[in-house]
């Protein structure tokens, strides 16, 4: 019969040989990775930190200093502008921490011109609701020098109402929100080549409180969802096989998000979603091997179990090449063809894949001969306990 | 060969109800956009929507089209953070000013201090004498029933605040923001908005498709808070007031008696209301709005839209009390008659306002009013003094309608003017073009990426690639057909969601193969030994490493927000569907292909 063959089905090569070399590697680029997450640390993006991320589209004769200079007009001082996509597109990602118009040093300022009017009882102000201010007077005062004195302050485009009962002199300032002032600002910047190339393609703002609550709620997933893996195998395999399971997860997490730091890829919720789809893919391929070795023993009589660990592996290589290689092409294609925020999601789960197909072999197995060879241990010990106590016993 | 044709039985209803299910897609697809507006509404299309004859809207019936994500069509996203706790504060904060006030009343030279400590659900009293404490009888704690209370000293006491209690005010003050927000955005027009509630305290606001003019107003509209307001009804003039309009209402208005022979000009629609009497109102009067619903179901609620209609109120303008001085509200059921009605305590303030205007216009009908739109307008039988109100409803109702109506009411007389504070978290704005764009290159790369795939499996296991081939088609069908009877969005990390189930598929298929493989070539087994221990063998693998998968999207469901969840759900029906596809439906056409071939060898 012919067929096409990735690696041989009858191969016996000495894999499991090479773990003590790999397990060197492993470590190292897991220590690498470490470092890098403590000294650099991840790129956290819109999503997790907090403030405005902008994609818009101009005329491809615009260049990146014209978008800063831009950002700079409408008072995005701390902006950070990269190019989206190719130069063709003329998409640019604009960046910046400012989720409002107005913070609490404005506010400062604006009280001050507010007290120089006189009669102030109380001007109130607080970061969920950035866009408005609410004030009381102990007398009634005209709305448009209310207006002016917070125009004073350095803003521009305030509406001011009168909130109270008649007699009453409550007012609420509403400042425009920066969204707006984002947008209106671009479009006047740059006029034609704006609005007539599509402007504003995507605007997103995240509150700090929100990006620290999503940070959370993402570390807490991985956490549970490790757990909830671990379990199960303890379940369905035995506990040997656990430590190596979860370990392998481990190692792949923590490679995958020092290269994310070397890469400078943004975590992002998408970004999540992926590391969470590695954990599953790897998952997958070492729950295949373990599946091997656990049928493999129960037949193995007395061979040794890394001599049948080392069988297994040779039997499931071929499919796990061929998995990853059918998986990679498919998501190649994404990294290749698609754009943006699916394009980082496909670089992901590119290192992913062959993390976690590397890791399945050489961390999850070797770490599973590991946890048996201590088990074996402590029930050597064990029984030699038992005897001394047994002799003690005879002896009295 | 008859457990042969039950097996394929199994496959074709599956399919069937797939394409079943995915019909209105492949029709509201055919012309080249999912919008939800078909290209024909004849023939086939007909059984799967209706058309409203007057309006050419359309709406499905039983099976939707998928739809597409915000980031797919472009729209507004924005979600919003209750503060449910603030709320339950705010509420004591009031609560320990009312005991002080009454108290006084009680007896003006009372020496008393109700503080409530912030974070707490407790108000502290200090009193002046160890004496005082008689005053609180229990006819005076009837006015707070929420509140249970404890001695802590000789003058101080504690009272505690019921965690029912706290926990209904939080669930009312989400409730209610949902519903004041969702009535709101109604009024912008916007086609298919969504506000959902997520995890405990959040709302997620919805607007797909909308016009880039009307972002700032949707996001103004949403912010607004409502303000309650007790207006008086100008019952003598109402119906010298709207009967002027008799004989000269355009179509689709109506005059009629209502509420005891009053007048009202009625219309099915608030907005052609408003437009007809804008300027026609003295300066000191204003309109207010009510809707009445006629039911076709009214068990089910279903409501007869031709029927219902608006009705006007004429009102003063000046509001006699606003929704600030309302200490408390609360159903409560009238034990005579068993009827639900509502029961309000006032601030002292307040209650000596209400007072006031019930002596004066005792006989009259008042109007609790949010905005323009009146949600009661009661009569005022008798001078309320006491600082405590009953609002009773609609006497040709069934108990539970009552039961709701009074609840409804509590809602807004609660938090209508004090509602929790809302933060607003996210907020993304995806333009047309960056949908338009995100969509085209994943669909291209799905597609390049299938074939690529596809075309690895014809070379490497040529003919029993073609087996995985269908089973791979058959289990895109599945998923799609998964989301759209799940009525759920397409988004982009679903579509990544997607082109990960098609890895996890075709890993499922590469397993069985090589199994079989393996057996072929080192057990040197027969043909169909081989192919029958390749599938029980690997089944096993199959299983777990599927599930495992399955257990990170769970937790992911669990978890995730918006985005996350749309791949969380695709992952897991694709799962369903490579388990049912790339192990079950492959093993039939493997067992067919057996059973008609006389071949020792296999294309594998």
């Amino acid at each position: 019969m012919k067929m096409l063959q990735i690696y041989p089905y009858d191969a016996q090569n000495d894999i499991i040989g090479k773990r003590k070399i790999a397990g060197i590697v492993s470590l190292v680029l897991m220590v690498a990775s470490l470092v890098l997450l403590v000294t650099v640390g991840p790129k956290w993006g819109i999503d997790f930190r907090g403030g405005t991320e902008l994609i818009i589209k101009v005329d491809p004769s615009v260049t990146d200093d014209e978008v800063r200079e831009a950002a700079a007009s409408i008072g995005l001082a701390d902006a950070t502008v990269q190019r989206y996509g190719s130069e063709d597109e003329g998409r640019f990602m604009v960046q910046t921490q400012e989720v409002s118009v107005v913070d609490e040093v404005k506010v400062a300022e604006i009280r001050t011109e507010l007290e120089a009017l006189g009669d102030l009882d109380a001007a109130l102000w607080n970061e969920e609701q950035p866009d408005r201010m609410d004030l009381r007077f102990s007398q009634l005062k005209d709305i448009a020098q209310i207006e002016q004195a917070v125009m004073a302050a350095g803003l521009s485009r305030v509406t001011v109402e009168a909130t109270g009962q008649e007699q009453e002199a409550f007012y609420t300032v509403r400042f425009q929100d920066l969204q707006n002032i984002i947008r209106e600002g671009f479009a006047s910047f740059f006029g034609d080549k704006f609005s007539a190339s599509g402007g504003l393609e995507r605007l997103e703002t995240v509150g700090p409180r929100a990006g620290e609550q999503l940070r959370n709620s993402g570390l807490v997933s991985i956490i549970v969802a490790l757990l909830a893996i671990l379990i199960y195998i303890w379940f369905r395999f035995d506990i040997r096989y656990s430590p190596g399971a979860v370990g392998a997860l481990i190692h792949d997490v923590t490679i995958a998000l020092g290269l994310f730091v070397i890469l400078q890829i943004e975590i992002s919720l998408p970004i999540i979603a992926a590391l969470l789809t590695i954990v599953g893919y790897s998952l997958n391929d070492t729950i295949v091997l373990f599946d091997r070795i656990r049928e493999d023993l129960d037949r193995a009589g007395t061979k040794p179990l890394v001599q049948v660990v080392n069988e297994a592996m040779n039997e499931t290589l071929s499919r796990t090449l061929i998995t990853s290689l059918t998986t990679l092409l498919a998501v190649m294609m994404i990294a290749i063809i698609g754009t943006g925020l699916i394009q980082d999601f496909a670089v992901a789960l590119i290192i992913g894949i062959i993390i976690g197909t590397y890791s399945s072999v050489f961390i999850a197995s070797p770490l599973m001969i590991k946890m048996d060879g201590y088990l074996k241990e402590r029930r050597k010990a064990q029984e030699l306990i038992d005897k001394a106590n047994a002799a003690d016993g005879a002896a009295q | 060969m008859k457990s042969s044709l039950y097996r394929w039985g199994l496959v074709v209803v599956a399919f069937l109800v797939a394409l079943y299910a995915l019909t209105p897609t492949i029709l509201d697809w055919s012309d080249g956009a999912l919008d939800g507006k078909p290209a024909s509404t004849d023939g086939v299309a007909s059984m799967f929507l209706e058309v409203d004859p007057t309006t050419e809207q359309i709406t499905w019936t039983n099976v939707q089209p998928l739809t597409l994500g915000l980031d797919l069509q472009g729209g507004l996203l924005l979600q919003y953070h209750v503060y449910v706790d603030r709320a339950v504060q705010d509420q004591l904060t009031r609560m320990a000013g009312g005991i002080e006030e009454r108290l006084r009343e009680v007896q003006p030279d009372v020496q008393v201090e109700a503080t409530h400590p912030d974070g707490e659900t407790y108000i502290d009293v200090t009193l002046g004498q160890a004496d005082d404490r008689k005053l609180f009888t229990e006819e005076f704690m009837s006015n707070f029933p929420s509140l249970t209370r404890s001695d802590t000293g000789s003058t101080t006491l504690r009272l505690q605040m019921d965690p029912n209690y706290i926990e209904e005010t939080k669930e009312m003050a989400i409730t209610q923001a949902i519903e004041k927000i969702r009535l709101r955005i109604d009024a912008l027009g916007v086609a298919e908005p969504s506000v959902t509630r997520q995890g405990l305290s959040d709302i997620v606001i919805q607007l797909p498709g909308i016009r880039e003019e009307n972002i700032e107003r949707a996001k103004d509209l949403i912010g607004q808070t409502a303000q309650l307001r007790f207006q008086m009804v100008d019952d003598s003039g109402t119906n010298q007031f709207f009967g002027q309009f008799r004989g000269q209402l355009p179509a689709g208005f109506a005059l009629r008696s209502i509420d005891g022979g009053y007048f009202s000009v009625t219309h099915q629609d608030k907005e052609a209301l408003q437009e007809f009497f804008a300027g026609r109102v003295a300066d000191d009067r204003a309109i207010g709005y009510q809707f009445h619903p006629v039911y076709q179901d009214r068990e089910k609620k279903v409501l007869d839209e031709e029927q219902s209609y608006w009705k006007t109120y004429l009102v003063y303008r000046e509001a006699e009390l606003t929704g600030e001085y309302i200490q408390d509200a609360r159903v409560a059921v009238d034990q005579q008659f068993n009827r639900p009605y509502v029961s309000l305590t006032f601030f002292p303030e307040g209650a000596k306002i209400f007072a006031e205007t019930t002596t004066e216009y005792t006989g009259q009908r008042f109007a609790i009013m949010m905005d323009d739109e009146v949600n009661s307008a009661p009569v005022i039988n008798e001078p309320i003094t006491g600082g405590r109100a009953q609002i009773t409803l609609g006497s040709m109702q069934s108990y539970t309608e009552v039961q709701q109506e009074a609840q409804n009411l509590v809602i807004v007389l609660r938090h209508g003017a004090l509602p929790a504070p809302i933060e607003r978290q996210f907020e993304t704005i995806v333009g047309p073009t960056l949908g338009q764009d995100s969509i085209d290159s994943s669909m291209r790369a799905l597609l390049v990426g299938s074939i690529l795939v596809i075309l690895f499996m014809l070379i490497y296991y040529r003919r029993s690639g073609v087996i995985s081939t269908i089973a791979l088609t058959l289990n895109l069908v599945l998923i799609m057909a998964g989301l759209a009877s799940l009525g759920a969005t397409l988004t982009l990390p679903g579509i990544a969601g997607i082109i990960l189930t098609v890895g996890m598929a075709v890993d499922a298929n590469v397993i069985i193969y090589e199994r079989i493989r393996e057996e072929l070539v080192v057990n040197q087994k027969p043909v169909r030994v081989a192919v029958k221990e390749g599938f029980d063998k690997a089944f096993s693998a199959v299983l777990d490493a599927n599930i495992t998968t399955g257990i990170a999207a769970l937790v992911l469901l669990q978890y995730g927000t918006g985005p996350i969840r749309g791949f969380a759900i695709t992952l897991l029906i694709g799962i369903v569907s490579t388990l049912f596809t790339a192990v079950y439906v492959t093993r039939i056409l493997f067992d067919d292909w057996m059973q008609r071939t006389k071949s020792e060898k296999l294309s594998i």
